[in-house]
């Protein structure tokens, strides 16, 4: 497909309408990934990746701009795109509960077309890298969390597809598994050059760890993209710290403190785990004290390097989770 | 290769829950049940008198019955299961296979399956002495002309299942239940009123259990129905359910589009 992107998008606008309200989904999204790129969507949830997502698997229609891919257009060439991609959602519970994982994948390689033998030797040898050959005769139903997620990597990667959505493939799912997958991912897409993959995701360590580039989506808006090496630049002479406080504290006031750009927090283990972004090393001792004043005790508190949230916490004022 | 492939899903939804044995015994049992307890009825109703043409018409048309209503009713679910229970929708619906054809699939299945439980009564019926005088070839049509009716109604209202959320299955059981009453399947047509008899004569169920008496029974003892010829009741419903299947594929074109518009494709609505 030379000259042709992989996956485009251009003005592509999305709007639901509830209750009488319209939603505007996406707003005017331009998106251009190249073929052979492990391109991340990375944003909180409710930001629009699922919904791009859903436009680029031809789940759903644009309301107005246009989605391609492989140069087809989502909304009229369907029969040109679904044989070529793939896709895998995390934080679901899909499959026939009734069929065991190596009948499941069985039939869904039928849905495919592809031939009893050559889908045969796929499944054993995905099912064996996803390391669940004990679990291929067992029922669906029987299944775990992750073990499910194994299945649908299999799912999905074994119909031979070019380009493969991941939306949150690893949402929810135990530290082994999560590394199983992304590892399985990156050496896909290192297997065949033709090779693309779109992940959405609101893990910043899954982004920067996996993605040539990488968008920051927030209510619908692309707010950045870039290497992730270029979007931590962007925060370079910004100051990111990062503090446990205990008592959790509201740390509302941070958004009228002169010099302070964004912040998030999230708790953990009875503490609250917090990020600043500032303008500069100057406000540090604001947020310090304004914690302190506020009954907060700073149990640790270190000067970070920029990470993608602290990118996100300053396009946006808030954090990814 | 899809419709191999979504028939025999169809048969692991149906058989796999249990071992062959407990699924066959069951597939025997339940059936014959619910013809039992007809019959037991019907016993009661006539004060014990067991003959005439009475009980070898309504003995045949519940038997046959059960093909309409346990297609039907599956099929008002089989979409609702795929989207919420299974939560494949979306990924049937990516793969370059035609939905359309999966769900025939299903239900070509689901029918093949509703045929063994009436063979099973067929055989009851034999023991409770039914006048059977089965014409081979009517026969075929029966299933031929009653397939075709079936799928086209089940996948017009599996078009209107994906528009709806799950209590929309309901359809299904409803429809059937239409069938049940008005086609003449255990109520003869003439015993009901002036204005639902029009009605009846425009549902090809109605003709099609007329074709059923005539190649299980050997004629057809409804009178109204008696009026047509053989050929008509063949030519009618088959004739309707071309159409059905014609219009249940331009909707299921019509419904892509509008699910695809409006998102519904992996809705959820479990309340």
């Amino acid at each position: 497909m030379p000259g042709v992107y992989s996956i485009e998008s251009r003005s592509l606008t999305r709007t639901f309408k509830s209750k009488g309200e319209v939603v505007e989904a996406l707003k005017e999204v331009d998106l251009s990934v190249r073929q052979g790129e492990l391109f991340g969507l990375l944003g909180p949830n409710g930001a629009g990746k699922t919904t791009l997502i859903k436009i680029f698997t031809t789940l759903l229609l644009p309301t107005s701009g246009y989605a391609k891919v492989a140069g087809h257009d989502v909304a009229k060439e369907v029969k040109q795109i679904r044989p070529i991609i793939n896709m895998v959602t995390g934080g679901e519970h899909s499959g026939y509960g009734l069929l065991t994982v190596r009948e499941n994948l069985w039939m869904f390689s039928q849905f495919y077309g592809i031939p009893g033998k050559v889908a045969k030797e796929r499944i054993d040898s995905l099912i064996d890298r996803m390391r669940i050959t004990h679990l291929a005769d067992r029922k669906i139903r029987t299944l775990s969390t992750g073990e499910r997620q194994r299945v649908n990597i299999i799912r999905a990667f074994m119909t031979g597809p070019k380009i493969v959505f991941l939306d949150e493939p690893t949402l929810g799912l135990d530290v082994e598994t999560s590394r199983l997958i992304r590892r399985y991912v990156k050496e896909w897409l290192e297997q065949d050059g033709e090779r693309t993959v779109l992940l959405t995701t609101h893990y910043m360590m899954e982004a920067d760890e996996l993605c040539d580039r990488i968008a920051i989506i927030n209510d619908g808006e692309i707010v950045a993209l870039g290497t992730p090496r270029e979007l931590k630049k962007r925060i370079q002479d910004e100051t990111a710290i990062g503090m446990e406080i205990s008592p959790e504290i509201d740390l509302g006031w941070l958004d009228g403190t002169k010099g302070v750009m964004g912040y998030s927090a999230k708790e953990e283990g009875g503490m609250l785990s917090a990020r600043v972004v500032m303008e500069d090393d100057s406000a540090v001792s604001d947020v310090l004290s304004g914690v302190t004043a506020r009954g907060g005790r700073i149990i640790s508190f270190y000067k970070d390097e920029p990470t993608l949230e602290d990118v996100f916490v300053k396009l946006t004022g808030r954090g990814l989770e | 290769m899809s419709l191999k492939s979504s028939m025999w899903l169809q048969y692991q939804i149906d058989a796999n829950w249990t071992r062959p044995l407990v699924f066959v015994v069951y597939n025997i049992l339940r059936p014959v049940g619910a013809a039992l307890l007809l019959v037991a009825m019907f016993y009661v109703v006539t004060g014990g008198y067991m003959g005439g043409g009475s009980l070898a018409y309504l003995y045949v048309g519940n038997a046959f019955f059960m093909l309409i209503a346990q297609t039907l009713f599956f099929v008002g679910w089989v979409v609702h299961d795929d989207r919420e229970h299974y939560q494949v929708l979306k990924y049937l619906y990516i793969s370059p296979m035609s939905y359309f054809k999966y769900l025939i699939g299903r239900t070509a299945m689901r029918f093949l399956l509703s045929g063994f439980a009436l063979m099973v009564l067929i055989v009851l019926g034999y023991l409770l002495r039914i006048p059977y005088r089965i014409d081979w070839l009517l026969l075929v049509a029966v299933f031929l002309v009653g397939w075709a009716f079936i799928v086209g109604a089940g996948l017009l209202l599996s078009g209107i299942n994906m528009l709806t959320a799950r209590h929309g299955g309901a359809v299904g059981e409803a429809l059937a239940g239409i069938f049940y009453l008005l086609s003449g399947a255990i109520f003869p047509l003439s015993i009901l009123p002036q204005w639902v008899r029009g009605f009846s004569l425009a549902l090809p169920s109605t003709y099609w259990f007329s074709l059923v008496r005539r190649a299980v029974l050997g004629a057809e003892s409804e009178e109204v129905m008696a009026q047509f010829t053989t050929l008509q009741v063949v030519l009618y419903p088959m004739a309707i359910s071309m159409v059905l299947l014609g219009l249940s594929y331009l909707s299921f074109l019509g419904v892509d589009h509008l699910t695809r518009k409006k998102g519904m494709l992996d809705m959820t609505t479990t309340y």
